[in-house]
């Protein structure tokens, strides 16, 4: 059945939910159906002229905001508009205002009906899903991974705190309505993903890349955002195109698993053999590679094997056995020398260190293993290298010491104790300086005191005595051994140099004798010279006169000019013989045997008899002893002594020359003394020397000046002493010491 | 200086204990041209300083070695302590000891090998220490 329109429309006016008010052209309301009665309180009587104005609230002082409204072009004069509409009690509603034009039977005022459509339900639904939003974001803000939403043009809907604390060093750019890309390269920028590279091209693949991960997302991945930081990245597309990201700070999780990874990597590349044996059934969990590549086993073959297996010196038993203390934890550490099994079947030798851990979700044994067979044999050779040395310090005839710092002995070698009259383990503990004579103590520590890192060797010579008393000379060579700066030990070496010091001393002596005979001899040359030069030139002045005078037949001075001439010649003479003489005696070669010292006297003595008979001199002599000397030098000696005593005679006095000898321990004194003119006290040392004369009047005192000269120098090549005695006041004396030796 | 004193000789003193040299001097000094030369003649060192306080020297001739001393470092000293201020050489027949070069530390003037000695020399040494006047240098500060 077709209802008729007219009764159709009627139906739906009244029944319509919303109120509709219809107006005339003046916009006086002319209708109003049921539900606007009911909604804005009004009687229908109320409502029918009533100008529709006055039930708006103005909004701006515009009650028809007209031009704010919605119009749709294919229906003229149709416009929507929102609107607020005060009730007869007083409310005020927000409302939709749809108005339609009606064809007017007065063009000038067209009639418009009015749907007012109230928004409160709209509002309450809109609050409570702004209630939801917020409740999801509080959800979102309380989890501690990273959140954002990326519409389907890749722009930031919304992010919770955690994903902007992941990026803190751009958070300013994470803001909603940036694209993801736009984000991205602000963060680069901001340097959080070094890894990204440093040139433009490689920035830009970076992107590209970090892009198509977002677009088309696959498995998590995980991103360095700093030096100790790290993320893990999950992207995922909605079905309605929008990209959501997670992001979980996995820091502790990589750090973790970075250092097993370096652990893993320690275990895998150390050179001890490291196991991991289950002590329930002494099962193989893990053997690291330098324990495979011995064995000769791989992991897997390894894996599950008893590990008693290994062992080729003792059976399973006899393992369990041994390791029952440490499985039963009397003990947490054992170490075993043992040996094991190859997969060939040959067999080394191991040193394991087992340890029991406990600590873990399961009890453990980890065992590292050393193959010890070359450090056996290293120190099989170092056993035998050690009783080669001790062999050989035994053998050296050198005293040989090893002492603490401070000079406490700890090693002493079986000469150095004999040499001390003692037993090794005697001297041991005790401070070498204990052995050492006391006067030398202090150069001795003063040496070792010196001792240096730069420096830490010195030798150095001293006198030792051993238990006899006997003195040798030893050089003793001593080195600190320091260690880290800090001296820890003293090796000292003292090497027998008693013969080599003597010969040294000898040489020494011989060096400074030498020099006093060189200059001796230069001064010998020097007089010689100005002593021969002299009379030669006056002979040549004195003839020259001669010349001249009988040139000019003067007369009167020839003889006194060749008296001089004469004198001169005899003076050089003397001289020249006296040189030979002594050139003959001073260096010659002494003979020396034993003889009574009056044999020589008396040889002496009767050389000068003419002299003696001459001078009218007496010897008194006491030399009744004996000597080990040359007999021909030694007369030579006193017979210069006995001439001289006749040649310096005081005037008048009749001459004496008294001998005595004196014997000690050690030596032989000879004084010979006499009653002549005395020598200055001043003049006691010249008087020995070459030419030394001290008297000039050879009319009185005649001589080369050569004779005590030779009695020094023979005196000296005997190793002994001849010296005037300047105490004395009646005469001259002299005496002479000569060494008390093969006697 | 006593060469001023006019008409009297210049004196020179030898200290020498070879009384030869005596001889071998005057002879050579008679052949020097110029002033007369008196040549006064001592044979030891405790003679010389006797005559040079007795003054009257106008200049030494010391030999090197007069015995018992060792050389003219022992003996010229002893002749100035005596107060003599005139010209000391020394004479020898060898004067290449190197000790000779520290003369003038022990107030020695000059020194003159004896094979040297001429009168050639002794006229060069008179005019040269025994000049009436003061020193060149001397003479020129005053001017």
């Amino acid at each position: 059945m077709q209802l008729p329109a007219d009764i159709l429309v009627k139906a739906l006016y009244d029944t319509f939910p919303d109120p509709v008010l219809v107006t005339d052209g003046g916009g006086i309301i002319v209708a109003a159906n049921p539900a606007a009665t009911t909604v804005l309180g009004y009687a229908s009587q109320e409502l029918l002229g009533m100008d529709a104005a006055i039930l708006e609230v103005e909004a701006n002082g515009h009650a028809a905001p007209d031009r704010d409204a919605a119009v749709a072009a294919d229906r003229a004069g149709w416009l929507r508009r929102t609107a607020r509409l005060r009730c007869k009690d007083g409310r005020v509603l927000a409302v939709e205002l749809s108005r339609t034009p009606l064809p007017a039977t007065d063009p000038a005022l067209p009639g418009t009906v009015m749907v007012v459509r109230d928004l409160a339900p709209l509002s309450r639904a809109l609050e409570q899903n702004s209630a939801s939003t917020g409740r999801l974001r509080s959800a979102l803000e309380s989890v501690s991974l990273g959140f954002a939403i990326f519409d389907g043009a890749d722009r930031l809907v919304l992010c919770n705190n955690a994903y902007r604390t992941m990026h803190a060093a751009f958070t300013p750019a994470i803001k909603v309505g940036r694209t993801f890309e736009a984000i991205l390269r602000d963060g680069l920028d901001s340097g959080q993903y070094p890894e990204a590279g440093a040139t433009e091209e490689l920035r830009e693949a970076w992107i590209a890349e970090r892009l198509e991960r977002h677009n088309n997302p696959g498995e998590p991945y995980v991103q360095q955002i700093s030096a100790d930081r790290w993320i893990q990245i999950e992207d995922r597309i909605t079905a309605d195109n929008y990209r959501v990201g997670l992001r979980a700070d996995v820091t502790d999780l990589i750090r973790a698993k970075t250092e097993a990874e370096r652990l893993g990597f320690i275990l895998e590349g150390v050179a001890q053999e490291v196991y991991l044996v289950n002590p329930r059934d002494r099962s193989i969990i893990y053997a690291n590679k330098s324990a495979r590549e011995n064995l000769q086993y791989s992991m897997e073959e390894l894996r599950g094997m008893d590990v008693r297996k290994l062992n080729a010196e003792y059976r399973p038993e006899e393992v369990s056995e041994k390791m029952q203390p440490l499985l039963t934890g009397k003990t947490k550490l054992m170490v075993l020398d043992t040996r094991h099994r190859r997969k060939d079947g040959t067999i080394y030798v191991c040193r394991v260190r087992i340890e029991k851990l406990v600590d873990g979700p399961e009890p453990l044994l980890l065992s590292l293993g050393e193959d010890i067979t070359e450090r056996l044999e290293i120190e099989r050779a170092l056993e035998r290298k050690r009783t080669e040395f001790e062999a050989l310090v035994r053998s050296l005839p050198d005293l040989i010491s090893r002492a603490e710092p401070d000079t406490t002995l700890t090693y002493v070698n079986e000469n150095y104790a004999r040499f001390k009259g003692r037993r090794p383990e005697e001297m041991v503990g005790r401070k070498f300086l204990d052995f050492i004579e006391p006067e030398a103590r202090d150069a001795v520590l003063e040496k070792i005191s010196g001792l240096t890192p730069d420096m830490p060797l010195k030798t150095m010579e001293r006198q030792m005595q051993d238990h006899d008393g006997q003195s040798y000379w030893y050089s003793w060579t001593n080195l600190m051994v320091f260690e880290d700066g800090k001296p820890v030990e003293l090796v000292s070496v003292g090497r027998d140099v008693t013969e080599s010091y003597q010969a040294r001393e000898q040489i020494a002596q011989q060096t400074r004798e030498l020099a006093m005979r060189n200059d001796a001899l230069e001064q010998f040359a020097g007089l010689v010279s100005h002593d021969l030069k002299a009379p030669l030139r006056q002979i040549r002045l004195f003839s020259d006169m001669i010349a001249e005078d009988v040139r000019d037949g003067k007369t009167d001075e020839l003889e006194m000019l060749s008296a001089h001439i004469s004198d001169r010649g005899t003076s050089m003479e003397q001289m020249i013989s006296s040189l030979l003489e002594y050139s003959q005696l001073a260096y010659q070669t002494i003979n020396p045997k034993r003889f009574n010292l009056s044999e020589a006297v008396a040889e002496a003595w009767r050389n000068l008899t003419v002299h003696a008979s001459e001078a009218k001199a007496r010897l008194i002599s006491a030399a009744d002893a004996e000597i080990h000397a040359d007999l021909a030098l030694m007369t030579q000696l006193l017979q210069n002594l006995f001439a001289n005593s006749m040649k310096y005679r005081a005037t008048g006095t009749p001459v004496k020359i008294e001998v005595d000898v004196e014997t000690s321990d050690t030596a032989v004194s000879i004084a010979v003394t006499d009653n002549g003119i005395g020598i200055d006290p001043a003049q006691s040392e010249k008087i020995f020397g070459a030419f030394q004369r001290l008297h000039r009047d050879e009319r009185q005192y005649s001589g080369s000046g050569l004779g005590l000269a030779l009695c020094r120098r023979i005196a000296e090549s005997h190793g002994g002493t001849i010296d005037l005695d300047s105490s004395f006041q009646h005469g001259a004396r002299f005496v002479i010491t000569l060494p008390k030796i093969g006697l | 200086m006593n060469s001023d004193r006019r008409g009297q000789p210049l004196k020179i003193l030898l200290v020498d204990d070879d009384p030869a040299e005596h001889v071998l001097l005057r002879r050579t000094l008679e052949k020097v041209e110029g002033p007369a030369i008196e040549l006064d003649y001592v044979g030891d060192i405790a003679s010389a300083v006797a005559s040079v306080k007795a003054g009257g020297i106008d200049i030494v001739f010391l030999d090197n070695r007069l015995v018992p001393n060792n050389d003219f470092r022992e003996t010229a000293p002893q002749l100035r302590e005596a107060g003599y201020i005139g010209p000391i050489g020394i004479i020898s027949s060898d004067i290449s000891g190197k000790y000779f070069q520290q003369f003038p530390e022990f107030g020695v003037d000059f020194r003159i090998g004896k094979d040297e000695i001429d009168r050639t020399a002794i006229s060069f040494i008179i005019s040269e220490y025994t000049r009436n006047q003061l020193s060149d240098n001397c003479a020129e500060d005053f001017l």
